[in-house]
């Protein structure tokens, strides 16, 4: 169905504000009264807080307050519930926030933060996962057992263990010897950051009726709430969480904040409001990034390239709190098939607590690790079978109806089309077909294709609701409390009420600010599942709204309600659009000539459940982990330089079964950002620490992020396999624009040159010891060649 | 790393030894030195402000006496500090020895530098810390000898 609106390519309703840099962030709020916070962080891995002497601090004119752990000690958390608001007793990295000053003034604040003076009694640490999951590693939280936790998760006491997971389905062992050839490899991938470019900022006001007002860049407000109310015990309406628009996300803004801490430090300073902003280096260092990881894996083929057994650890650093990161770590399990049937898998992954910066969630979690491992895996077992990999891929790509995943899911039959996926990246990248030689004889080029497939990783019960609310002259406020930071879901939501009213969509307004008071609940922003879900809760509620609509109508136009229609903001006669009443004529209520009214004023109310999600097997890991699958997958051509090691993307397929495009324009935007996101972890972004586990490069200088001359040109696919309850057959699809884009890289590598990139980030350094150490001989002659070509050049000089 | 080095001083062994046993003499002779305080058991906690290459910042440092020994003129004591994103911390053995009516201050050092300090050429820390240490002793000697 062509609409007005729905497929049509809109541009983001808060472009303007944006482009015009008038948009208010959180960052530029102030509050009358407000009072500023500095954090002081722990110069120690791992130690005791043997005292911590604060008057120096107290004497720095504007100093209010200055609180410390001992203050106030709670334990928060989503799902580990293992992290304190600052220090108490211990620290546990380089960076962990021990004691925040309350200033009049930033200056102030970070002045006096400088004079608080912290003894540590050092305790042994560990920075390497693998080393802390051995016995008699030093425990970094000796009491995990009484964390309030999720029940899902499970923690190994007197271990580092924060989490155990495991999916187990047929007969891994067996099907290992049944295997005709094996492969058996380790993958490694560094800590990265969100590298958002508004850092964490909190306003909090606790004021003295008790009510808790908050100001923050997240993602969205109700975790903030659920976080402050289950840690707290207090009632939910008592706290309210807005949010501004927001200076990116990706999964950072997603757990557990600052709201709490910042919260405590406003009541402490005697109910004004204070205000937290992370600067760039505190981000890296005490906020939260992505987890390290490792994968050590055997996979099992059958000589006409099935991929019959898969059988794979995965142990994630998740540095020293893992509140977020535990869910990372079933993630990356129950994910670890990708788009494959494998009859036989085992996968066991383990979040692992070290004395390093902590983790949480970053766009794609557990789904960009899972697939730098499974299609190079693929990729590998191909050239060892001596086939195509795109063959391979095809061999064993889940069919839909039929197949069966990791967990167990038999796949709908409007699940999508991963094989259209496939054969469009391959013909758009010319696969088979060789690469134009570069112009240097040192360089070569290559192409690689990665698949993938995700659905948002939630718990079984995860609602939506929507409702919209009529103005006196036809307008609409769509209510929601879907995050708005930079996906556009919002305005694809106002897409579909437009349509569906037959409103202008300027008619359609959605708040700049997510409020916990006033707007409906949905569970979180993540995932890719804000389109899915809140775009559903906001179908159900047109159709409540038109149920009244058309009820008053009725009456007043004397006609059954099954003959009337919406029509370009007007309710109609079928078949005689003569007989009509404009919308604002009855959404406050319809007057009849002499006055009488009927109605009143509309709101229509809708919303979502998920229910075809279950909690999965705590031994095995069997159920229904995820609300939708969508397929997609990345094709790449590079140009790599033998003799420097380094990358160059030179072209780039995207390809998704989104269901059905709602707003084209957004959709390339996801496509287009997703990639250089995705490009950017694979070839530059690393956070480096030393063997005392600092922090080397807290800054964008020495944190390289993609720069736009490193950019290709993006081609786009999408592919339209409606999902059945999606709203108009859509599917989400933000986060997954990245994860291939790894793979598909290391894969061209593999396939032109056989050499074996197994470690993220791909720096050129990376790059250039594989090559040295897999196949020397193409450096060599890389040498020789240059050697050559300086000559002639001098020659013509 | 390691450091070492000696210094001569004139003046009276026991008149050195009075004067360097007392921590708020000694801070005061260290260069970049905003603000210190004396705590208990000689515990000093000071700001310092510090520059190598193009890595400057306010640290704050600390430093206790781990052992100290009058009879034998010989003290070890901790140094530990942070700033600028970086953080270091020292073990400093001293000990003075008699020398034709003077004093001869021999020192060593065991630092080890964490963060992005740390990840500085070796050279470039080197140079900071002996013009560092140069700049200290001579500033005792100056108070001792003047």
């Amino acid at each position: 169905m062509a609409g007005k609106f729905v497929g049509k390519p809109i541009p983001p309703q808060d472009a303007f504000l944006k482009a015009t840099g008038t948009a208010p962030y959180n960052y530029d709020i102030e509050l009358p009264g407000m009072l500023y916070a500095k954090l002081v962080t722990s110069t120690v891995p791992h130690g005791r807080i043997k005292r911590i002497n604060v008057e120096e601090a107290l004497k720095v004119p504007g100093v209010v307050k200055v609180v410390t752990g001992k203050d106030i000690p709670y334990m928060v958390g989503m799902y580990a519930g293992d992290r304190d608001l600052l220090a108490i007793e211990k620290v546990r990295w380089v960076g962990h926030p021990v004691a925040a000053v309350i200033a009049e003034s930033l200056e102030a604040a970070e002045r006096a933060a400088e004079l608080v003076d912290v003894e540590y009694e050092e305790l042994p640490a560990v920075f390497d996962p693998l080393e802390a999951m051995k016995p008699g590693a030093p425990l970094i939280h000796e009491h995990m057992e009484k964390y309030r936790r999720l029940p899902v998760f499970k923690p190994v006491p007197g271990t580092n263990i924060a989490n155990k997971f495991r999916v187990v389905r047929g007969d891994v062992e067996t099907a290992l010897k049944e295997a005709d050839i094996v492969i058996e490899e380790e993958f490694h991938i560094k800590h990265v950051s969100h590298a958002f470019m508004e850092t964490q900022n909190v306003i909090a006001h606790w004021h003295l009726d008790g009510t808790i007002e908050i100001w923050t860049s997240w993602q969205n407000p109700n975790p903030v709430r659920q976080i402050m109310a289950e840690s707290f015990g207090i009632p939910y309406n008592k706290i309210i969480v807005k949010i501004p628009f927001v200076g990116g996300g990706f999964g950072g803004k997603a757990g557990l904040g600052w709201e709490a801490l910042v919260a405590v430090l406003s009541r402490e300073a005697g109910h004004r409001p204070v205000k937290l902003v992370l600067s760039r280096k505190e981000q890296f260092t005490s906020g939260a990034c992505r987890e390290g990881f490792h994968a050590f894996v055997k996979a099992g083929f059958k000589k006409d390239g099935r991929f019959i057994a898969y059988d794979v650890k995965y142990v994630l650093d998740a540095g020293g709190y893992a509140d977020y990161t535990v869910n990372v770590g079933r993630a990356v399990a129950y994910s670890a098939d990708g788009s494959y049937e494998i009859p036989n898998i085992r996968c066991e992954a383990y979040t692992v607590y070290t004395n390093k910066v902590p983790t949480t969630a970053l766009r794609g979690f557990g789904y960009s690790e899972s697939h730098w491992v499974l299609e190079q895996v693929i990729e590998r077992a191909a050239k060892k079978l001596g086939m195509d990999s795109a063959e391979v891929r095809r061999i064993n790509l889940i069919k839909p109806g039929v197949s069966i995943t990791a967990t167990g899911e038999r796949l709908r039959e409007d699940v999508g089309n991963p094989r259209k996926v496939l054969e469009s990246i391959l013909q758009e990248i010319g696969w088979g077909k060789p690469s134009e030689k570069p112009k240097e004889p040192w360089k070569i080029r290559a192409k690689g294709v990665a698949l993938l497939v995700k659905g948002p990783a939630q718990p079984p019960k995860a609602p939506s609701s929507a409702a919209i609310k009529f103005n006196e002259d036809g307008t609409i406020n769509l209510l929601v409390s879907t995050g708005n930071f930079g996906q556009g879901t919002v305005t694809a939501l106002a897409q579909i009420v437009a349509e569906e009213f037959g409103v202008p969509l300027e008619s359609v307004r959605v708040d700049w600010i997510r409020d916990t008071h006033s707007a409906p609940y949905s569970w979180q922003t993540v995932g890719s599942r804000g389109l899915f879900t809140d775009g559903i809760a906001v179908l159900n509620a047109v159709k409540d709204a038109k149920r009244q609509i058309f009820k008053v109508a009725s009456e007043a136009l004397r006609c059954p309600e099954e003959y009337l229609e919406l029509v370009n903001g007007e309710v109609r006669v079928k078949g005689k659009p003569w007989m009509k009443i404009p919308l604002k004529d009855i959404v406050m209520g319809y007057s009849y000539p002499d006055g009488t009214s009927i109605g009143g004023p509309i709101i229509g109310r809708g919303v979502y459940m998920s229910v075809h999600t279950t909690n999965l097997d705590p031994e095995t890991g069997q159920g229904h982990p995820t609300i939708f699958h969508t397929y997609g997958g990345t094709g790449v051509e590079i140009e790599l330089d033998l003799l420097t090691g380094e990358i160059k993307v030179l072209k780039a397929v995207q390809a998704f079964d989104i269901g059905r495009v709602i707003n084209p324009l957004l959709l390339k935007q996801q496509f287009h950002g997703g990639f250089i996101m995705g490009m950017s972890i694979a070839l530059f972004e690393e956070i480096k620490f030393d063997e005392r586990g600092w922090v080397l490069n807290p800054n964008f200088t020495s944190y390289y992020v993609a720069r736009i001359k490193d950019v290709p040109p993006v081609v786009e696919k999408f592919v339209e396999t409606p999902q059945a309850d999606g709203p108009y057959g859509a599917r989400g699809v933000g986060e997954l624009t990245m994860i291939g884009v790894a793979p598909a890289i290391a894969n061209a590598i593999f396939n032109a040159i056989g050499v074996k990139l197994n470690n993220l980030p791909m720096t050129p350094e990376e790059v250039w010891k594989a090559i040295k150490a897999q196949r020397p001989d193409l450096i060599e002659k890389a040498v020789k060649e240059y050697q050559k070509k300086m000559k002639e050049v001098k020659a013509v000089a | 790393m390691r450091f070492e080095g000696s210094f001569r001083i004139n003046a009276d062994r026991d008149k050195v030894w009075e004067f360097i046993s007392n921590p708020s003499n000694v801070i005061q002779c260290v260069p970049g030195v905003q603000d210190f305080s004396v705590q208990e058991g000689k515990r000093i906690a000071a700001k310092v402000k510090v520059k190598i290459g193009f890595i400057s910042g306010l640290f704050q440092a600390a430093s206790k006496v781990l052992e100290e020994d009058p009879q034998n003129y010989h003290a070890r004591m901790e140094l530990s500090g942070s700033g600028a994103g970086s953080g270091f911390k020292a073990l400093v053995d001293l000990k003075l020895e008699e020398a034709d009516g003077g004093t001869e201050l021999k020192w060593s050092a065991d630092v080890s530098i964490s963060g992005p300090l740390g990840s500085l050429a070796k050279s470039m820390v080197e140079g900071y810390v002996k013009k560092m240490v140069d700049q200290l002793f001579d500033c005792v000697k100056r108070r001792l000898e003047g």
